[in-house]
């Protein structure tokens, strides 16, 4: 009994860093590898994960040849009875969504970077971005095609409901998860080992330099807020599958700065940072939240989230005093060429002595 | 000899100060060209103008023989100008290798699409390596390669400069400055280097200098700038006899 409930206390912790540890690699790649202030990461998350909801319950819908409303219980109920019913509706509509809401949200990262690409100064654009989340959310909130408004959009299909044991189909998400986030994981050490990746680093230092070498910065802007945005897009899908519904008010801005800290505590330009430091949050996250039902059943009064917060920002305080370049400080970036001169040095000083 | 850049009646002006007025000149390719002026006659903003960081007013610019001004930076350095800035621009957190490899041009591993992939791109990163090794031991920068460029020298960062500008294979190399703060010895020796450049593989400088004793043992012809306009030319010993030069520096 005590065993099941750390298991999925464990799996619970574990999905939900996957989908943090997502969200902190690709404000890392924006911030910590090119410069860009993403002040607005929660918009690209919501995006991905409405989108899910939105394609799921339209999938169904279309599938079972009705047209309930996708807020109604009815529709709720069609939705997991279909995706019990057939594995291709639960699979597909999954990979469906996946490919939506990423694409989506990089669509969306796009169309704000390219608009917003004659203001130089990156704060503003941090600005802009942040106003789009928020205003995002609310319109999200009241505007009840997209997500069912206030009450949110409930009964996104697990897409392994049809093996039958709830908790069997719960393991296969979380493996189909982590492995979402490995695959994005790899991909980002893989690009900023590259020359791609030395450009990124090379735009951070000197924009004015980078440019004048031939880069072209702009295009290269453009590509990284795609890429991040679609990251998180992805990371809001999985999101929306875990937890099986979409509020609006699930994605306020304090999610923006809870990557953001993240990103800080485990060191900025470092995706072994950044993996570090979003555990830290996801922990502490969890931790609290676990803490909090347990408290409760014991009538004791103390309220856990707002604890999180004294925790998270005491925390913050420490790194910044003691370790202000993150707990794993970025190193320097090792390509091919670097790690061919490294080898070759031995051989190259005793030619120049002789 | 064929002329690789033809600046015609270029006219720049900041806020009614007027930049760069109406300025002609023509460089001849493989040779060495100074551009020497008291401070704020507009040497800088020329440079600015040519490798495309600040447009025109008026006029026009010709580089091997198709018109330039206007174009965005990246495409002029696509066309084989590359420059150096009066303050090291160096990319300060990154290894004095990883600085010299970022110039070269049409890089495989600089597109998304290639760069996780390390097999596309890995034989001709280690050639541009290769490369790199030659220039960092003419500049007697090898055995700083593995230090951030924030960390080596005032001097050693001008050399950085030159051999980043090298890296880039250009036609054409805007140097500005590059013996500002440098002992006399190794200036001399930058210099030489540029000189060797110019001789070995046809290269052409364009340096703007402050240190007339040096500049005008190397350079082949120097356009002398005051208050925006070019006021004299020639080669350095014409320059010398011209009343112009002691005018311009020593007021009359």
């Amino acid at each position: 009994m005590v065993l099941d409930q750390i298991v999925s206390i464990v799996i619970s912790t574990g999905n939900f860093y996957a989908i943090w540890l997502i969200l902190t690699l690709s404000l890392n790649y924006e911030y910590g590898y090119n410069g860009i202030l993403n002040f607005g990461k929660v918009l690209f998350f919501g995006v991905g994960a409405f989108a899910a909801g939105y394609v799921v319950a339209n999938l169904a819908n279309f599938v079972a040849g009705v047209a309930v409303d996708m807020c109604s219980a009815q529709a709720v109920q069609l939705r997991l009875e279909t995706a019990r019913a057939s594995p291709a509706f639960a699979i597909g509509g999954f990979l469906l969504a996946l490919a939506a809401g990423s694409i989506l949200a990089g669509l969306v990262g796009l169309l704000l970077t390219s608009s917003t690409m004659r203001i130089k100064e990156g704060f503003i654009l941090g600005i802009v971005l942040l106003a789009a989340g928020e205003t995002s959310r609310i319109v999200v909130r009241n505007y009840e095609p997209i997500a069912c408004g206030y009450h949110g959009l409930v009964g996104i299909p697990n897409p392994f409901l049809f093996v039958g044991d709830a908790q069997t189909s719960t393991y296969y998400l979380s493996i189909l998860i982590w492995a979402v986030a490995a695959v994005n994981f790899i991909t980002m050490v893989k690009v900023s080992r590259s020359p791609y990746g030395r450009m990124l680093k090379a735009m951070r230092e000197n924009e004015l330099a980078a440019e004048s070498f031939g880069k072209n910065i702009n295009k290269v802007r453009q590509q990284v807020l795609f890429i991040g945005s679609f990251m998180s897009g992805m990371a809001g899908v999985l999101y929306a599958y875990y937890i099986g519904f979409v509020a609006a008010d699930d994605f306020t801005s304090l999610k923006t700065f809870d990557i953001w800290v993240a990103m800080m505590l485990g060191g900025v330009g470092n995706h072994v940072g950044a993996a570090s430091g979003a555990f830290l949050v996801t922990v502490i996250d969890r931790a609290t939240r676990t803490l909090r039902g347990w408290l409760a059943t014991l009538n004791i009064p103390i309220e856990m989230l707002y604890v999180r917060w004294i925790i998270v920002g005491v925390l913050m305080l420490i790194v910044l005093m003691y370790r202000p370049n993150g707990l794993i400080p970025e190193g320097p970036i090792k390509t091919p060429a670097y790690r061919l001169f490294d080898t070759a040095n031995l051989r190259w000083s005793r030619w120049r002595k002789s | 000899m064929e002329e690789i850049l033809v600046v015609e009646n270029i006219v720049k002006t900041f806020y009614g100060l007027k930049a760069l007025d109406n300025i002609s000149l023509k460089i001849k390719r493989g040779r060495l060209y100074g551009v020497i002026g008291p401070n704020g006659s507009g040497k800088s903003t020329l440079f600015n103008v040519i490798s495309g960081l600040l447009k025109p007013d008026s006029g026009s610019i010709y580089f091997m023989g198709e018109r330039i001004d206007g174009l965005p930076p990246h495409e002029i350095y696509k066309r084989g100008i590359a420059r150096s800035f009066q303050i090291p621009t160096l990319f300060l957190k990154m290894p004095v290798i990883e600085n010299t490899l970022l110039p070269p041009k049409k890089q495989k591993g600089e597109m998304l699409r290639y760069a996780p992939f390390q097999r596309s791109w890995e034989s001709q990163e280690l050639n541009l390596a290769g490369r790199a090794k030659d220039i960092l031991h003419n500049l007697k920068l090898i055995h700083v390669y593995r230090n951030q460029a924030g960390e080596i020298s005032g001097g050693q960062m001008k050399l950085l400069e030159i051999g980043r500008a090298m890296m880039a294979e250009p036609k054409l190399i805007l140097l500005d400055e590059p013996t500002a703060g440098i002992a006399p010895n190794l200036a001399e020796e930058i210099f030489k280097t540029i000189k060797a450049l110019c001789d070995r593989y046809g290269l052409t400088f364009m340096v703007i200098e402050h240190r007339y004793d040096i500049l005008f043992q190397h350079a082949e012809h120097v356009f002398l700038l005051n208050e925006g306009a070019l006021v004299a030319e020639g080669p350095p010993s014409q320059l010398l006899a011209n009343p112009v030069l002691a005018q311009v520096y020593l007021g009359d």
